[in-house]
């Protein structure tokens, strides 16, 4: 148990700010300064939850995919990574939240706590291990992203997009949910070892059920990260919600969702069982995403709110990263690449600064109620408010992709990777995604048009500049500038998660191997391989185990289940 | 030719204990960040700081010229560091005589471009001045650069503060200018991303630019390429079709963004093409020399022409820029000695002459706030030293011997006519003169561009500054003042220097031009035109042939 609560460390410290603050804030005076100090408060925890998923990551015994409570939730550098993200997402979010929440007029402790609960689900979902953690966290992060959109609920806007997002939600996991159940009706099981074993077995019709499933997974998946064509909700959402919520949305929501994606694709879709539709997965998701970005960035031209171009840009991101993703997974056989691919990492947190930087500018302009985002009201903001002006300026031409930003070099590697791929197979698909690039630069660009090189105009001066929100602009341009500067870093510490994933995989896979047991009974070994003698010894056990784990109930199910479905 | 030569003119020759390119190409950014820290309100700290820094950079840039051997080819002075190891990018940086000029000349021009903003840039000085050392570090970097993603990096490093140069302090259309500039350019050079990386993987997973120029591509693989690099180049330079952003860029561009992008920025076309684009696929070069030939000589005549309908002075001498890199363009399609030595010198010949031109337009602008020529007429008598400048910087412009311009245009003149003499007296394979007849006839006309030249410059130095003063807001015209005459004589003295005794200027690049011609001009000829290219050898085995009896 302590070893399970010593790997989901970074995971309890997010929850356990969400629980104080939400305990606690009853009893402050409901004054601007107790907002403060829960934008701070969560900040520190957010940081702190940070270094530990560092001090894991770097110092925790990760070569392979370690597992915590029962094969739930897992700690691997891969998941420590986006923790780490996740983490250092929520702290931007409420560095840049208390001014603005209290310009809007709808400052509240819980939307704090409501911060972290959603921290604490996409943690958890990068971390998961199974199909009912996955929609779990899945849920906690999206309830709590829910309500946090219509938090301005004077704002008629804000309500509505709380509503809009809410429904589409609930198709969008409700098609999650049948999905699942059709891959444990194929699998007889719902953590991703097992599914990827099962599925090694050719069964009846099985390319068709799992078609069914990946269809309808994915496309709740592509509903969650706003991919085309499942992107109606973004730009409303993105519109109504506080700015700082946006941020939060379209860096950390976007991170989670994409890990949890790649991790299920990987660790329960990608085995060998997959037949036909694993050579065909790659160019699905090749497909949309090209369609994803192109849709996005042709929207894009047309908007006058910075909100909604960036809503439409994150459509036009999230085909990025899809193509991203079939570098990763057009390798059937796992060997992969000869050199391992960190790109979706790395380019999430090129995305996750830049949007979260652009975002803090914006909320850092808005007054008395009333946003400031349309683009003609940002006339005039380098001169009126020189910093938040420049770190936007900064952030569109990161998320553009022009050197020496972070942008770029997450664009490149990404680009590198994915032109890697079988003798630059995906060659076309990387052009659509360079003259995308270039659409893209267009709106950018008129952003940083308006605030710097239209006639002085109307942005109002009053500006009472909040040292919490000038550090949430002042560390993601950092972030944008010095690791653009000097990526190698940040690019192996991408790499060495993904490898993570890869060898964890393969690791539990093997272990799975050696087993002479059924597959219920894998589920006890823990760690799987780190003493090849203890694989022996569980055997040994067999009553510890039935007591550990009512499995018996596995077996039938898995036998019966393509007989079910037919 | 089944071997592909080596580029040795590409390896480098010698290392440099102490990193002083390193040193050449971040100090403006160093200057820049010193310039971050200072409020905007001290503009007097801000002039001081960009005129200071970009001096102590000229010394450095001094310092390295004097440790350059011109007389041998390959990089010298290099420095290599591991960058991002994670896709094994290397900061690489080497000098060798093909970049020296340029080097000389951007760091030369930068410290006159901050004396001429002293009274230009009258508003936002800092952000100004930072934009400016920013822009430096790119060029600096992208002549320096021998690493692809370095190169790269540098080469868009260029972009942002060019952008904001010509949106923040241009003129009335700037936003549509600098728009538009940006992402004609940014499509350019992102077709060259995917290339480079093409060639990364193909090479297994290097930038380095001798591992690539190794790799045995095919034809078509070159041919592709060779496309992508060729159209980001040609944008940048630009050549016709290419260069419909330059006029609008130009014109609405205040004065040392001008200056610079004249200067500077159009000659990283050339450079670039030299540098990388060729040597990695020198057959695709000789598959395109005519398209090359054709592009550059209507790029002479019709710059030139488009120079003569134009009202606009700035705009007039933004077309004669078009006209003018167009006699650079074929100097490089041709691809022999004479006529690459004279393109690297015109190259750095138009930065001089075309940016004095820029600088002497921007300084009556700012006393007439016009800059149509029906404005102006027979100011020569309230401005006679500005007109006496302007006149003789005209006649480099249009290559009057004695001037810079005489001697480039002259040297590519003769190398193309010799390539097409050449061709022309050694006897006929299967095939004919295809070759020769482009090169013949595209010279004709070029030639007769230089006529052109002529034409519009001189008939707008007899409408602005002769006849009658008949405006009368040019009655109180000042001459110009003693800093302005500074930087005018200043470049006058280097456009007579480089007129007078070219030798000296033509010896930077000489070795570099010759090692650089020995590997790629036989693949080039073998590719642009096969007959020639049999009959050459042929020449060449009959010329050898008695030496080897004796």
């Amino acid at each position: 148990m302590l070893h399970d609560l010593a790997l989901t460390a970074p995971l309890l410290i997010l929850l356990f700010a969400a629980m104080f603050t939400l305990v606690v804030d009853p009893f402050l005076k409901a004054d601007e300064s107790a907002r403060r100090f829960w934008g701070w408060f969560g900040a520190a925890f957010a940081g702190l939850a940070l270094v530990t998923a560092a001090l894991l990551f770097k110092f925790g015994p990760f070569e392979m995919q370690t597992p915590a409570f029962a094969y739930h939730l897992s700690a691997s550098r891969y998941s420590l990574f986006f923790v780490a993200l996740i983490s250092m997402c929520t702290l931007v979010t409420h560095l840049a939240s208390p001014k603005y929440m209290v310009e809007q007029g709808v400052s509240y402790g819980e939307y704090y706590a409501l911060i972290n609960f959603a921290a604490f689900g996409m943690a958890c979902m990068v971390s998961a291990e199974s199909l009912i953690s996955l929609f779990i966290s899945l849920e906690i992060m999206s309830m709590a992203i829910y309500v946090l959109v219509a938090f301005k609920r004077t704002s008629l806007a804000s309500v509505e997009a709380g509503m809009k997002y809410f429904i589409m939600g609930a198709v969008g996991s409700a098609l999650l949910l049948y999905g699942m159940a059709f891959i444990y009706g194929l699998s007889g099981s719902t953590t991703y070892v097992e599914i990827a074993r099962a599925l090694i077995k050719p069964q009846a019709n099985g390319d068709f059920w799992l078609g069914l499933a990946m269809l309808l997974t994915g496309a709740a998946f592509l509903f969650k990260v706003a991919a085309a064509p499942f992107h109606m909700w973004a730009p409303d959402a993105y519109e109504g919600a506080p700015t700082p919520i946006t941020g939060f949305m379209s860096s950390a929501v976007k991170a989670a969702g994409f890990a949890a994606l790649l991790k299920f694709l990987f660790a329960a879709m990608a085995g060998p069982a997959m037949g036909e539709l694993h050579t065909a997965l790659p160019k699905i998701i090749a497909t949309v995403a090209v369609f994803s970005m192109t849709v996005g960035n042709l929207l894009a031209l047309t908007q006058k709110n910075v909100k909604r171009v960036l809503a439409y840009s994150s459509v036009a991101h999230a085909g990025y990263l899809l193509l991203g993703c079939v570098a990763w997974i057009a390798d059937p056989t796992l060997a992969g690449y000869q050199q391992p691919t960190g790109a979706v990492p790395f380019y999430l947190v090129g995305y996750a600064l830049a949007s979260l930087a652009a975002f803090a500018a914006l909320a850092a302009v808005g007054k008395n109620g009333e946003e400031l985002t349309g683009e003609a009201q940002l006339i005039g903001m380098g001169r009126r408010h020189p910093y938040a002006g420049a770190v936007l300026a900064l952030a569109m031409i990161s998320l553009a992709g022009v050197p020496p930003t972070l942008g770029f070099f997450g664009k490149l590697q990404l680009v590198r990777d994915v032109l890697g791929v079988e003798d630059s197979k995906y060659l076309p698909h990387v052009v659509i995604l360079v003259l995308n690039s270039v659409v893209s630069a267009y709106y950018y660009l008129r952003v940083t048009v308006y605030i710097y090189m239209r006639p002085e105009g109307r942005m109002p001066r009053e500006y009472v500049r909040e040292t919490s929100l000038d550090w949430a602009m002042g560390l993601t341009a950092a972030g944008i500038l010095f690791i653009g500067a000097l990526p190698g870093r940040a690019m192996q510490l991408g790499q060495s998660a993904v490898e993570s994933l890869r060898t964890g995989v393969s690791v539990a896979h093997l272990a799975y191997e050696q087993l002479p047991l059924g597959p219920s009974q894998a589920l006890q070994v823990r760690p799987p391989v780190e003493n090849p003698a203890a694989q022996g010894s569980t055997e040994g056990q067999p009553g510890d185990q039935a007591a550990a784990r009512p499995v018996p109930a596995r077996e039938p199910a898995a036998k019966d289940a393509p007989a079910g479905i037919k | 030719m089944e071997e592909i030569l080596t580029q040795t003119w590409l390896h480098p020759v010698s290392h440099s204990a102490f990193p002083v390119l390193t040193l050449l190409v971040l100090l403006p950014t160093v200057f820049a960040g010193i310039g971050l820290l200072i409020p905007g309100e001290h503009q007097w700290a801000h002039k001081a700081l960009g005129f200071v820094g970009s001096l102590v950079v000229l010394v450095v840039a001094l310092v390295v010229f004097g440790a350059v051997d011109t007389s041998i080819a390959g990089l010298q002075k290099v420095d290599d560091f591991s960058w991002i190891d994670a896709i094994n990018a290397r900061w690489t940086l080497g000098i060798d005589g093909l970049s020296l000029p340029y080097v000389l000349l951007t760091a030369g021009l930068v410290p006159l471009v901050y004396l001429g903003a002293f009274s230009t840039i009258d508003q936002r000085f800092k952000e100004f001045s930072m934009a400016m050392l920013v822009l430096e570090t790119g060029m600096l970097g992208s002549l320096l650069a021998t690493d692809l993603l370095a190169f790269y990096v540098f080469w868009e490093v260029m972009l942002v503060p060019m952008y904001l140069m010509v949106g923040i302090w241009g003129g009335k259309d700037r936003i549509y200018a600098t728009v538009k500039f940006f992402i004609y350019t940014m499509f350019g050079s992102l077709l060259m991303l995917v290339a480079i990386l093409y060639l990364y993987h193909k090479a297994g997973g290097s930038f380095r630019l001798t591992d690539l120029t190794a790799l045995k591509l095919t034809d078509k693989e070159q041919l592709y390429l060779f496309g992508a690099f060729a159209v980001a180049f040609l944008i940048k330079v630009p050549a016709f079709p290419f260069h419909t952003w330059l006029p609008d860029a130009h014109t609405e561009a205040p004065t040392p963004g001008s200056v610079i992008l004249a200067g500077v920025m159009l000659k990283l076309g050339i450079y670039g093409l030299l540098r990388f684009a060729i040597p990695l696929f020198p057959g695709a070069m000789g598959t395109l020399s005519w398209l090359f030939i054709t592009l550059a000589v209507i790029g002479i005549v019709f710059g030139a022409l488009m120079a003569y309908v134009q009202t606009d002075v700035k705009r007039l001498v933004a077309y004669s820029s078009v006209s003018h890199l167009g006699f650079v363009l074929l100097g490089i399609a041709v691809f022999n000695e004479e006529a690459l030595q004279g393109a690297i010198l015109q190259g750095v010949n138009h930065g001089l002459s075309t940016g004095a031109l820029f600088f002497l337009v921007g300084f009556v602008y700012e006393r007439a706030h016009t800059r149509e020529i029906e404005d102006f007429g027979g100011i020569a008598k309230k401005m006679p030293v500005f007109a006496a400048f302007f006149v003789f910087v005209t006649l480099s412009s249009i290559a009057l011997p004695l001037t810079n311009g005489f001697v480039g245009e002259f040297l590519i003149f003769a190398g193309a006519f010799k390539e097409g003499v050449q061709s022309a007296i050694i006897p006929p394979a299967a095939g004919g003169y295809m070759w020769r007849n482009v090169v013949l006839i595209g010279t004709g006309i070029g030639t007769l561009g230089i006529v052109l030249g002529a034409v519009y410059m001189l008939s707008v130095v007899r409408r602005v500054f002769f006849g009658e003063l008949t405006n009368p807001h040019m009655q109180q015209l000042r001459d110009l003042s003693g800093r302005e005459r500074f930087i005018a004589a200043v470049l006058c003295v280097f456009i007579v220097w480089i007129g007078v005794k070219p030798s000296g200027w033509l010896q930077l690049s000489e070795a570099t031009v010759h090692a650089m011609v020995a590997p790629n001009r036989p693949q080039i000829q073998q590719m642009r035109s096969p007959a020639d290219y049999q009959r050459e050898q042929r020449a060449a085995m009959r010329l050898r042939a008695p030496a080897v009896e004796q």
